[in-house]
């Protein structure tokens, strides 16, 4: 009787440290949720806590961004680097899943930013069959199909479906604690996102705005480290990672200009002046492309 | 021994039951209170939301990139909404922006090259007895616009 009280005390503090749930403050240390770390708070918020606390949200652009952004560089859409969204089907496993997930998701992502409306599509379709596999429905509702289809002419409101899918997608998995899936995810989607940069890029003569574009990917690069960190143990996650560590590694391997931060104030908004700037060469751009080519042939390998 | 076996798992379903539910409910929060206020921004699609209680504080590292406008903003429930606050700092831990100075939830900004930054929320110590501490859900939205 002794032992099952225990045991129940025991998944008391582990369930409850999941969801923050009703304990009290002196169960903090306890708490072993992935997705959030709290600490208390004892003498405000001075750089100490700022290096103490461990970080719990890792937050990454979304693939429509690094889009947008390639799109505004001069970037444009080429249908022959997009995966076959017939193949959604025949992933098995879940890490392969996972991966091809991520890769759907940044196509279908690609294909909205430049207005490609039946590729949009195409590709929503595959990740939808791809996450009923993953069990993850909820994104996938009945009303996101058809506000999709009945939108697809229209490319502010795909946008925001697409944006909304993500959320879903991302909130279920958490919900759901199955952050190392959404961690799998994000990355090869990340992946996808530079390799369709580096496809789209001038081999010969790399147009500049593309380039520091895709450089700067190792901010983003220096997340993903952070999260395989954390993760580390994990086996899903070590036997993922090695797919994305080259190109990781290689970005993390490059200078950094650092700068001091300035503030001013514009139109209502803050500008952010300074920080710090990749330092990169064309061998640089040269090595994340192959990298970005060989990552992603494994990925989506079946 | 049978019985109390029964009685363990029920407990532990039932307490899965209710952490699974605090989670959901913090979704549909989000969903129903929040995600209008990033407006004409796009949302990033990261669901970065979890229950808080005074006292505790949180944490999220996010890549920004030039040539967007931003917004951020922190959404919590009623029953911490007043106390809470956020603050935005550089790589280097400078305070780039505080909730506490500006009287307001949400910073709206652009870099001019790309860089990461780190928030923090905080839900300070309201001196409420531990059992009846105060909590509610509270989400970081991050969204985008061309500038």
């Amino acid at each position: 009787m002794k032992k099952s009280i225990i045991v129940c005390v025991l998944f008391t503090g582990m369930l409850l440290s999941g969801c923050g749930g009703e304990s009290d403050t002196s169960n903090q240390d306890e708490k072993s949720s992935n997705a959030i770390d709290t600490s208390l708070i004892k003498e405000g918020m001075g750089d100490e806590m700022y290096d103490r606390a461990r970080t719990m949200f890792y937050s990454m652009p979304s693939p429509i961004e690094l889009q947008t952004m390639i799109e505004k560089a001069g970037g444009y859409f080429r249908a022959d680097l997009l995966h076959n969204p017939q193949t959604s089907s025949q992933y098995q496993t879940t890490d392969q899943q996972a991966l091809a997930l991520g890769v759907y998701g940044t196509d279908m992502s690609y294909a909205t930013v430049f207005n490609q409306q039946q590729e949009s599509l195409l590709f929503l379709a595959a990740a939808q069959r791809v996450s009923k596999k993953m069990g993850i429905h909820d994104p996938f509702n009945g009303a996101l199909i058809e506000r999709a289809n009945a939108n697809m002419a229209d490319k502010d409101s795909m946008l925001l479906i697409v944006s909304e899918l993500y959320w879903e997608l991302n909130s279920q998995l958490q919900e759901e604690n199955r952050n190392q899936l959404g961690l799998i995810v994000l990355a090869a989607g990340w992946l996808e996102g530079i390799y369709l940069g580096t496809q789209i890029m001038n081999a010969e003569k790399p147009e500049p705005e593309i380039a520091k574009v895709l450089m700067d990917q190792r901010f983003v690069a220096m997340q993903l480290n952070e999260m395989f960190i954390d993760y580390h143990d994990d086996a899903f996650i070590k036997a993922t990672e090695p797919f994305f560590r080259p190109l990781i590694d290689t970005y993390l391997s490059l200078k950094m200009d650092e700068k001091e931060t300035t503030l001013k104030e514009s139109g209502g908004k803050t500008i952010i002046g300074g920080a710090s700037a990749v330092i990169y060469g064309p061998e640089d751009l040269t090595q994340i492309k192959k990298l970005a080519q060989e990552a992603r042939a494994k990925i989506i390998m079946i | 021994m049978r019985r109390t076996i029964q009685l363990t798992l029920a407990l532990i379903i039932m307490l899965a039951g209710i952490s699974e539910s605090a989670t959901a409910q913090c979704k549909n929060f989000t969903k129903k209170q929040c995600l209008s206020e990033l407006s004409d921004y796009t949302g990033n699609g990261q669901y970065n939301g979890a229950v808080m209680f005074e006292g505790e504080e949180a944490s999220l590292v996010q890549t920004f990139y030039s040539s967007k406008d931003y917004r951020l903003f922190v959404c919590a429930h009623p029953a911490i909404a007043d106390s809470l606050f956020f603050e935005v700092r550089d790589y280097r831990k400078k305070l780039i922006f505080s909730s506490k100075e500006k009287g307001s939830n949400s910073f709206d900004f652009s870099v001019e090259s790309t860089q990461q930054l780190f928030i923090k929320v905080a839900v300070p110590e309201m001196g409420t007895a531990n059992e009846l501490k105060k909590n509610g859900c509270v989400s970081i939205l991050v969204g985008f616009k061309d500038n």
